[in-house]
């Protein structure tokens, strides 16, 4: 399919669906998204761990919510970007959403297990428990099981058409878990506590507490792209690896 | 209101009121993970690399050997 040309084509952004197109554009949105992330990172830990004021309940372990907040949010958010990915890829047959859905899933079962394993040490001193079989706990769980599980599936089939459509069916299949995580703590009597922040009622925590989380929050999401985008790169160069424009750049000495 | 400090020392920073473990061990944690899996994108970029660079190599070379078959 040829890319129309009305106009410039840096305007027509469905030219970027292309991996060819996309590669170089990837390559030059890393190192943007990393450095972005370091600052965003920085700050937040200097106004989380060394600005904000101690807790009245929870005394100094509260910090744990620095760490523990933006991985949870981020593992469920990148569930939904991949079942939406998954969704394109179904609907418009897109090699490159199949792509991403897949470079996006070894970050979501990160932020995943970095959730349960600070919920974990958060929850011993407050709890007095590593782990409990709450609804909250139990479908994080789920949710970093389901991107093994996707992991594991789209890298055991060695076709990469089947693996991308046995892929998306099973992320999209799998979000519907994502609002049960959210809702959880609603619907069911949880040992875990009540959201943050929520529609509804808007925060419940002091400014600097909030304005460090939110801040933790760009920084995990900066990361992610990051990762994201590099990951997406090489699977490009894997898959397209008998193109003219892969094996030219190959040729020309890319790192 | 950014500017000051919480902590009166740094054993006080350290010691999290009496949590350090837990609040480090929780930031030790996400650093490390986080840490291996920028290793783990560099490792996998360089070897679908190197795999490419390979092929590229052996199909010159097939190409070369072709080209003196013909010569015979």
């Amino acid at each position: 399919m040829k890319p129309s040309h009305n106009g410039p084509r840096w305007l027509n952004l469905f030219s970027f669906a292309s991996p060819m197109q996309f590669y170089p554009l990837a390559g030059r949105l890393i190192p943007l998204f990393m450095t972005t992330a370091l600052l965003f990172c920085a700050v937040g830990l200097w106004l989380g761990f060394a600005i904000a004021p101690g807790e009245a309940q929870q005394g100094e372990g509260y910090r744990i919510i620095f760490l523990h907040v933006p991985t949870s949010w981020m593992a469920m958010f990148i569930y939904i970007v991949m079942a939406f990915w998954s969704v394109m890829h179904l609907a418009l047959r897109t090699r490159l959403s199949a792509m991403m859905a897949q470079a996006l899933a070894p970050t979501g079962a990160l932020m995943a297990f970095l959730s349960l394993l600070t919920g974990a040490l958060w929850g011993k001193p407050m709890w007095g428990t590593w782990w409990v079989w709450d609804a909250r706990l139990t479908s994080m769980l789920l949710l970093f099981f389901l991107y093994l599980g996707f992991i594991a599936l789209t890298r055991s089939i060695d076709e990469p058409d089947r693996a991308d459509k046995a892929g998306s069916v099973l992320a999209i299949v799998g979000v519907f878990n994502v609002p049960v995580i959210y809702f959880s703590v609603k619907w069911w009597n949880t040992l875990h506590q009540g959201a943050s922040i929520s529609m509804e009622n808007g925060s419940s925590m002091a400014s600097t507490m909030l304005i460090a989380m939110l801040v933790m929050s760009l920084a995990a999401w900066m990361h992610s792209i990051a990762a994201c985008l590099s990951r997406v790169r090489t699977l490009i160069l894997q898959r397209e690896g008998h193109t003219r424009w892969v094996k030219e750049r190959i040729a020309q000495g890319e790192k | 209101m950014f500017a000051t400090l919480y902590w009166a020392s740094f054993s006080d920073f350290i010691h999290m009121g009496g949590y350090g473990l837990y609040v480090w061990g929780s930031f030790l944690a996400c650093v490390l993970g986080l840490g291996m899996e920028w290793l783990l994108i560099r490792q996998q970029r360089k070897q679908v690399i190197q795999h490419l660079r390979r092929m590229a190599l052996a199909e010159e070379m097939e190409d070369e050997g072709y080209e003196h078959s013909s010569l015979l």
